[in-house]
């Protein structure tokens, strides 16, 4: 009775995150936030878009933007990136939008007690703008890996911003 | 019978069916509770509503019935006629009686009818005289059993006659009627239930189709538009995947092999829209009313004639220009038709006509509404774009006559100088155009002063497949829609001209802007995409020819240089989903055979974005 009990709460609390690096950077989405993973198809630029819009992309049929999180949070370029920059695709999707991430690397899993992911505030000390999507860290291997809201990320205001004849 | 027609009365029946339903239902539930006012409210409202439908499409025994119901149903509502349950009896009949003539429609069959209408129309009749004690109310009485008579069935009118003289409809007249009908109804009766008395060959037959006919199925069903939308998508993605087939294929194997896929996917994407369109008589049918109350507002005496009432339109063009529609009307009728007596001493005649029509043209519709009122005037037109900052004075001596009338659809026009309640609050016009531009249609006007305007709106016929030209820029596949394409020019650089700070060329005796679509692409403001377009060209070879693609939209030219021209191709659009579907330059996209994907331009916003002159001077003065 009592180990069934523990285990149960285990399952619980445990988080299953997406982790991918950005230059020298470490980042992770919730798996729920994730549909799959391809590989990169041909990326169509699209105007009168943000630098870090890629364009766009035809991954079965549905054609969805593709946005690269280095340029948005200005992680920097790693020369050694370059080569193989955006290898792979997280495709994110909820009901009212669908975009794909680029990322270098394949993506691991990793599964977490919710109580390792801390409460963001508290870590970053600076205000960065990209803050209110960062919804906590995660300490694993001596790595900090920030956990981030994908879809507010993407929704958020920007694209809107464009000069009024686009 | 034309298919129009069958199509027309297949709709009648089905829509008939419903309504008797709708009449069972709802009788069955007054039976229940007999105070039920509003379903005694809703029966004559159906009935009204049968009747005159019946009438429309010429089913005068069917009409004739209904009528004979809602009078009955009026009665009742005035609480002049009490229900009971042979009266319930009489109605349940009534309605048996009104689907099998509804079956008559569809198999000839002669329905005997007229010994129940008559016994309804006693009771009818019975209830007005009974109450009907001052003079004035037999005298209504009277009338309306005569208008009766002109239109019901003579047999009727015998009956009547037979009877007693129509003049006195009193107590003993109606009983008379009232057996004798009685004694028709019962041998009708008779023949369907206890054979007997009447001969086998003398039988209405109707009366068999009669008892299948309750449980009749109508041949129309009713499907939402939302799930029409989504099998219209699913055949755009067929066809894409199609195409992504064989082009991936048609190397290796002989184009031959996907002939048949080719065709039947074809034929089904096809079917699908033709599926998805309507008549615009639909729409059109219902202005009647707008130019009624339009012109009783402004007191002016208008009729409304249309024309081309089967053209046949996606239903969801339809809806999204439907608003327009009663707006330019509205518009006719304020701005266009003069006041009676303006119009007769212009010896135009009292009663002024506005036109809708609608015909198919190439692959759209174009709807034209013409009035024969006073047009439009153009020195007005001139004086208020300048009062409202639209344009300078310098450029409104510059503009042509056909330029300065599309100043009427920019935001913040209007030139009546009151505002009324039809049109005039300056909206309107610019939301005309708005809307056209989201289905990719235009709009240019006629007018000629004294003899009236035109308005032609040159729409779409359906929304699912665009004939495109497909090009390329900056390695970049953009598909332009040939509806604004008129047409493409390879041309050097020493035809191009400077002009002010830009490029044009002289194209069928007009002068055409010419801009790079890459800076349209890239820059903020026209200005700034004119001087890039004009570096751009001086560091192109003098040998090197350019692709030019002339386009138009509502009667303006621009010609777009692009890097290299590919083919015509007809293509399934695909809206920009979120987040990017705050990008009006391109309004949707579409997947090439190749896989890659395509961009469509807007060409409404590049328009506003070349000539966005209006819009930004109204900037400056807000600054």
């Amino acid at each position: 009775m009592t180990t069934k009990n523990v285990t149960e709460l285990e399952d619980q609390d445990m988080q299953q995150l997406i982790v991918f690096r950005l230059a020298s950077e470490y980042y992770a989405i919730h798996i729920d936030q994730i549909k799959e993973v391809v590989l990169t198809p041909a990326i169509t630029k699209m105007p009168k878009t943000p630098e870090h819009i890629r364009g766009v992309a035809n991954i079965r049929g549905n054609i969805i933007a593709i946005v690269d999180l280095a340029l948005k949070f200005q992680a920097g370029q790693d020369e050694s990136d370059k080569a193989g920059k955006g290898n792979y695709t997280l495709v994110v999707e909820s009901e009212d939008m669908k975009a794909g991430v680029l990322v270098t690397d394949v993506p691991n899993t990793l599964n977490v007690p919710a109580s390792v992911i801390e409460d963001a505030a508290g870590v970053l000390t600076d205000s960065r703008e990209n803050e209110s999507y960062i919804k906590g860290v995660v300490k694993s291997d001596d790595q900090l890996i920030l956990l981030i809201d994908i879809l507010s990320v993407l929704s958020d205001k920007h694209l809107e911003n464009l000069p009024n004849a686009g | 019978m034309s298919d129009k027609e069958k199509e027309y009365k297949e709709l009648f029946i089905a829509e008939s069916q419903e309504q008797l339903e709708e009449l069972n239902r709802l009788l069955t539930d007054l039976e229940k509770h007999p105070q039920g006012k509003s379903e005694i409210q809703s029966i004559f409202r159906i009935t009204h509503t049968l009747k005159g439908n019946a009438a429309g499409m010429g089913f005068s025994d069917l009409s004739a019935f209904a009528h004979t119901l809602e009078d009955l149903f009026g009665l009742v509502r005035d609480d002049k006629l009490s229900l009971n349950d042979d009266l319930f009896t009489q109605i349940y009949k009534s309605l048996d009686i009104l689907s099998e003539l509804l079956q008559q429609v569809v198999t000839g069959q002669k329905v005997r009818y007229k010994g129940l209408q008559t016994k309804l129309r006693v009771i009818i009749e019975s209830v007005s005289s009974g109450e009907a004690n001052q003079e004035s109310a037999i005298h209504d009485n009277n009338q309306v059993t005569e208008t009766e008579n002109d239109h019901a069935e003579d047999d009727l009118n015998n009956e009547m006659k037979e009877a007693e003289p129509l003049s006195s409809p009193e107590e003993s007249a109606s009983e008379n009627t009232m057996v004798e009908a009685n004694n028709s109804l019962e041998n009708e009766e008779s023949g369907s239930s206890v054979a007997g008395e009447i001969p086998e060959k003398e039988r209405p037959k109707g009366k068999n189709t009669g008892t299948e006919q309750n449980i009749a199925f109508s041949d129309l069903i009713q499907v939402p538009v939302r799930k029409l939308d989504h099998l219209l998508n699913l055949v755009g993605e067929l066809v894409i995947e199609r195409d992504r087939l064989i082009a991936s294929a048609g190397n290796r194997k002989s184009s031959n092999e996907y002939s048949r896929l080719n065709r039947i996917s074809s034929d089904l994407q096809y079917s699908v829209m033709d599926v998805r369109l309507i008549q615009v008589g639909f729409l059109f049918n219902k202005f009647h009313r707008v130019v009624r109350d339009a012109a009783r507002m402004e007191d002016k005496a208008v009729r409304l004639e249309i024309k081309g009432s089967d053209t046949e339109i996606d239903r969801n063009i339809l809806q999204i220009i439907s608003d327009s529609l009663i707006h330019l009307i509205r518009n006719s009728i304020s701005h266009g038709i003069e006041t009676k007596t303006e119009r007769t001493k212009l010896d135009k005649g009292e009663e002024g006509v506005v036109t809708l029509s609608a015909r198919s043209e190439n692959d759209g519709v174009v709807i034209e509404i013409q009035d024969d009122g006073q047009g439009i005037n153009i020195q007005r037109v001139r004086d208020k774009a300048i009062a409202r900052n639209l344009i300078t004075r310098r450029e409104a001596d510059s503009l042509s006559d056909e330029d300065i009338i599309l100043l009427i659809f920019e935001p913040g026009f209007s030139t009546m100088e009151q505002v009324t309640s039809l049109a005039g609050r300056g909206v309107g016009m610019d939301v005309v155009k708005s809307a056209l531009d989201s289905v990719g249609g235009t709009i240019s006007v006629h007018s000629e002063p004294g003899k009236g305007s035109k308005f032609i709106l040159k729409l779409p016929s359906t929304m699912a497949v665009k004939g495109t030209l497909l090009f390329e820029s900056e390695e970049v596949t953009y598909a332009i829609p040939l509806t604004n394409t008129k047409s493409v020019l390879s041309l050097y650089k020493k035809e191009i001209k400077r002009l002010s700070g830009g490029l044009a060329i002289t194209f069928q005796d007009r002068t055409v802007p010419v801009i790079f679509l890459v800076e349209i692409l890239r820059s903020k403001s026209v200005e700034l995409a004119s001087a890039a377009s004009l570096k751009k060209m001086e560091e192109l070879h003098d040998e090197q020819s350019m692709d030019i693609i002339i386009v138009e939209f509502n009667g303006r030219y621009f010609a777009l240089v692009v890097d290299k021209l590919l083919q015509q191709k007809e293509i399934v659009e695909k809206t920009l989903k979120p987040p990017l579907d705050v990008i009006k330059v391109i309004s949707g996209v579409t997947i090439l055979g190749n896989g890659n994907v395509c961009l469509v331009l807007n060409v409404a916003m590049i328009h506003n974005f070349m000539f966005q002159r209006a819009k930004s001077l109204n900037s400056d003065q807000t600054v």
